[in-house]
């Protein structure tokens, strides 16, 4: 049913412009799996989604859906969009105004010339996404997730190998966001069709994809489970991008196989990475944890300078005992245990949980 | 609004400020809409020569619509405009496709196709279409004479010669008025019919044409309307081929001895009914705007097709369109300026060269006096009118309240789109005679004229600068503790610099070429330029004209050039 997707040294640079939106990618995208292409603005994600459809054209490179070549420099292959079997789900949801909602559906069966019972399937369609008793309107008259369901269900409709959502969430409100990344989720999972996931949201990125390319600039900076870009970023890019992450200057003073010991603006840390030279260190505030009163290890001491509740967590800012704006350390402590304004207060990380990079790299 | 201090106040101090201005706006618009209206009805059921006494009578409308004639001439402009309408639509709409949607080189010629028109007026392209496809003297056809020895390859005193004529004449102001809808429909919708598996043929008939058929209904009926109200080319190829259109009918009543305006009012309600007609029933047929693609303002890269191997015919056929529509005519205009009677060239005729038609030109009657009058009569209508568009631009996009006024002063300037210049120039004509006014014979009679006429443009480039500027903007002023009238000064008019500027370009470019209107309204003193032209060629005298067009077109070049210039200087892109 489903189809794997592999992509080779992909290059594009938009006529006129003075860099390649894309450098030179390369990824493979296993068969029924939720692959998610997640970046900043500009960095060119949305662009390979649109060469994978076959709405822009790279300059160089091999793309393959399946056994299919659909794009290749060398052989000058090149399958146009309407012959790629692929569902695309469009930011502006692109629900065509001057059809109704069933119309609107049962189009991409028409398209390919799959007419038989059409109706009915687009119908049935409707159902899976909620909007059975919708099907007559017209789309204006449908609110932002009811059309967000219309283009869902159209871009599933014809069975295809491969769905490409292009940052379907992004204009929905926060609770329905929630809401329609689960039922996306699961309705991947139920049709075990491959999906290619575009976005700019940590939070769908983590939660829906079994793999994260992280890009930047063109470039894919790293591939890995939600659970490695979180937890065990590779580059300082993806640290600082998912879960704004505390960065500390430092320099190594001993490294081993055991661990680093590094010298930063906070004191002395132990860290399991190894690395040598002036470095960054990151760690997560939800990693810093108040200190036990036996505790050394990697004890932080600091002042409580701004605190902010946040539900079941407080957020806080600590700065140096003394007072001054030598550095921020942000932590995350449950709520009941916050200290008071001005107070200070011991907190502490593990060495696996504080990564250090190079500073070069960073 | 709020008003913390309850005391006892007069009426007109509690309505605000902007609602003054707004029943002000009503006030100028209606009186400007109204009295042509007024003055054609009138003028349809009297029989007395303006400025007497008024004496009802039904014999105008009796006499115009008993007369069988009349309906042959209605028949032929009906005819005329479908078959103009149609082909404007196609070509027009198929060029500015090429030049909106397609990787063809024509999207490079749109500032070509925007100056086409503004640099040639009509009286001009009419008769420089004369100089070439003349059945005598035409210079296409003594080419074809001399080199294939063919004796009239065309002649342009027919049926198909003015279809011709008027087809080149309405192309870029169809390709100027589709092109900024092409390319504003959002791509997306197209993207996702070709994933959805269309092929691109199937995605232009099933989603692009449908979007998009609101406009082109739009299109076809304003291009039906000015055609039915056009005068030029039914007077200038229509009348020598004895071919007679509705238009023609208005204005030889006008111009017979003694003159019948009335009988001309008569027949012009006919023609006013057939426009509002028209654009009733595209209101009609596009209610449900939702549904539909519409200028949004938003802006969109739109989807670019590849031509392939399509890519080299379209964009010759586009250059062809363009030096029909532009090239040639000016081409022939001037070397005809220098010649003493219409030739090919030859070495022979390069001896002929002279400068005397220019010299003669200058002389020739208010030649000087009515292109002067022209100009500067055309400057205050644009700035009269781009103002006017500015306010109730405004006004309808942001006031609120009163409703009712809103929507009437929204409701009134869309009119002249409906009312054909021939219609104003009638109705004016009889107004300010019967009416004791000295503005009979002034110069204010054209600049009521060319405000009415184009007042609707001037509110549509306004707002639609306008539209982009987002409300934010001024309610951020308002919370800064601004007045209205400072708003208006220092946060629109600052953000609007480009529309409104565009706006007082187009209509002076316009009212400068106007002709159907001022044929009625001119009086001696007062010449205007497409007045003049029109008495060159119908006293024969096209060598003479050829040298005065050639002056006006240089000089109009001259004009936009440095106004562009100068434009592009202070940062702001024109037209």
């Amino acid at each position: 049913m489903s189809e794997r997707i592999a992509i080779r040294d992909i290059r594009k640079r938009y006529p006129g412009g003075t860099v390649d939106t894309l450098k030179g990618l390369t990824l493979d995208i296993k068969a029924g799996s939720f692959f998610t292409l997640f970046g900043p603005s500009g960095c060119g994600k949305s662009t390979l989604l649109r060469c994978i459809a076959g709405l822009e054209t790279p300059d160089s490179g091999e793309i393959a859906i399946g056994e299919r070549t659909v794009f290749s420099s060398t052989s000058r292959a090149f399958v146009p969009t309407y012959q790629r079997r692929i569902g695309m789900v469009f930011q502006s949801y692109a629900i065509w105004p001057h059809m109704t909602v069933v119309e609107n559906v049962m189009f991409p069966l028409e398209a390919q010339g799959d007419t038989e019972g059409a109706r009915a399937r687009a119908q049935k369609c409707l159902e899976t996404v909620g909007l059975g008793a919708l099907s007559d309107r017209y789309a204006s008259k449908l609110s932002g997730g009811q059309q967000q369901r219309v283009a869902l269900a159209r871009a599933i409709v014809a069975d295809p190998k491969v769905l490409l959502l292009d940052e379907p969430l992004s204009n929905l409100d926060a609770a329905l966001r929630d809401q329609m990344r689960a039922e996306l989720h699961q309705l991947q999972r139920r049709l075990g069709i491959t999906a290619i996931y575009v976005t700019h949201d940590q939070s769908e990125a983590l939660s829906m994809s079994d793999r994260i390319a992280v890009m930047c600039d063109g470039e894919v900076v790293e591939i890995g489970t939600p659970d490695d870009i979180y937890a065990r970023p590779q580059s300082p890019f993806t640290a600082k991008l998912i879960g704004g992450a505390n960065v500390l200057q430092g320099m190594v003073r001993a490294s081993s196989d055991g661990g680093t010991v590094v010298d930063t603006t906070v004191g002395r840390l132990l860290s399991s990475t190894v690395a040598t030279g002036e470095v960054q260190v990151f760690i997560r505030p939800e990693r810093l944890r108040l200190a036990g009163d036996g505790e050394t290890q990697n004890v932080i001491a600091g002042r409580v300078r701004e605190r902010r509740f946040a539900g079941e967590t407080t957020e806080v800012d600590l700065g140096p005992p003394g007072g001054g704006d030598a550095w921020v350390l942000r932590c995350r402590v449950p709520a009941g245990v916050a200290k008071a304004f001005g107070e200070t207060i011991r907190v502490t990380v593990e060495p696996d949980d504080l990564r250090i990079f190079r500073k070069e790299e960073a | 609004m709020l008003d913390l201090v309850p005391r006892a106040r007069a009426y007109w101090t509690v309505l605000p400020p902007t609602t003054w201005s707004t029943l002000g706006l009503l006030l100028v618009v209606a009186y400007l809409i109204g009295t042509p209206l007024v003055g054609l009805m009138a003028s349809a059921v009297t029989d007395s020569s303006p400025g007497t006494t008024l004496r009802f009578t039904l014999a105008p409308l009796l006499e115009a619509y008993y007369d069988v004639q009349h309906y042959a001439s209605l028949l032929n402009s009906v005819i005329y405009s479908i078959i103009t309408a149609t082909l404007v639509l196609m070509l027009g709409g198929g060029l500015a496709w090429a030049a909106a949607r397609t990787d063809s080189a024509v999207r490079r010629f749109v500032d070509l196709f925007a100056l086409a028109p503004v640099l040639i007026p009509s009286v001009v392209f009419v008769a420089a279409w004369v100089l070439l496809l003349g059945p005598r003297n035409g210079l296409l056809n003594l080419l074809a004479k001399e080199t294939f020895g063919i004796s009239v390859l065309f002649n342009i005193y027919s049926f198909s010669g003015i279809i011709w004529v008027s087809v080149l004449m309405e192309l870029p102001l169809a390709f100027l008025w589709l092109w900024p809808t092409f390319r504003a429909l959002n791509p997306d919708l197209e993207e996702a019919a070709l994933a959805a598996g269309a092929p691109p043929s199937m995605v232009l008939r099933r989603i692009s044409l449908p979007l998009l058929r609101p406009a082109l209904i739009s299109a076809w009926v304003i291009f039906f309307i000015y055609t039915m109200g056009a005068l030029m080319v039914p007077l200038m190829i229509g009348m020598p081929a004895r071919i007679f259109f509705y238009s023609t009918e208005i204005y030889l009543a006008s111009q017979r001895v003694p003159s019948d305006i009335n009988l001309a009012s008569a027949y012009s309600l006919l023609l006013l009914a057939t426009s509002f007609f028209g654009i009733y029933a595209y209101r009609r047929a596009t209610r449900d705007t939702a549904r539909f693609a519409t200028v949004t303002g938003k802006a969109f890269n739109p989807r670019i097709t590849k031509l392939g191997k399509w890519r080299l015919p379209v964009t010759a056929f586009a250059v062809l369109i363009l030096m029909l529509a532009g090239v040639l005519p000016v081409l022939v205009l001037v070397w005809t300026a220098f010649l003493p009677f219409p030739q090919t060239p030859s070495a022979k005729s390069i001896e002929m060269l002279t400068l005397n038609n220019f010299r003669k030109a200058l002389t020739y009657g208010a030649a000087v006096r009515a292109f002067v009058n022209s100009l500067w009569i055309g400057f205050i209508s644009g700035l009269v009118a781009t103002v006017l568009g500015a306010l109730i631009a405004w006004s309808t996009l942001r006031i609120k309240r009163p409703r009712w006024a809103l929507a009437l002063l929204d409701y009134l300037t869309t009119l002249p789109v409906a009312m054909p210049g021939m219609i104003i120039g009638v109705s004016l004509l009889w107004f300010y005679l019967a009416v004791p006014l000295p503005i009979y014979g002034s110069p204010l009679l054209f600049v009521i004229a060319y405000v009415t006429l184009h007042l609707p443009y001037a509110v549509r480039i306004c707002s639609s600068g306008m539209a982009q500027l987002h409300p934010e903007l001024e309610e951020a002023a308002a919370v800064s503790g601004a007045h209205w009238t400072r708003i208006f000064r220092r946060i629109l008019m600052s953000l609007l610099g480009p529309s409104l500027l565009a706006s007082l370009l187009y209509v002076t470019l316009r009212s400068f070429r106007e002709y159907s209107a001022s044929l009625f309204l001119a009086t001696p003193g007062n010449e205007v330029f497409s007045v003049l032209v029109l008495d060159m060629a119908d006293t024969g005298n096209f060598s003479l004209l050829a040298a005065y067009a050639t002056m006006v077109v240089a000089a109009l070049t001259l004009i936009v050039g440095v106004f562009s210039a100068l434009a592009r200087r202070a940062g702001v892109q024109p037209i």
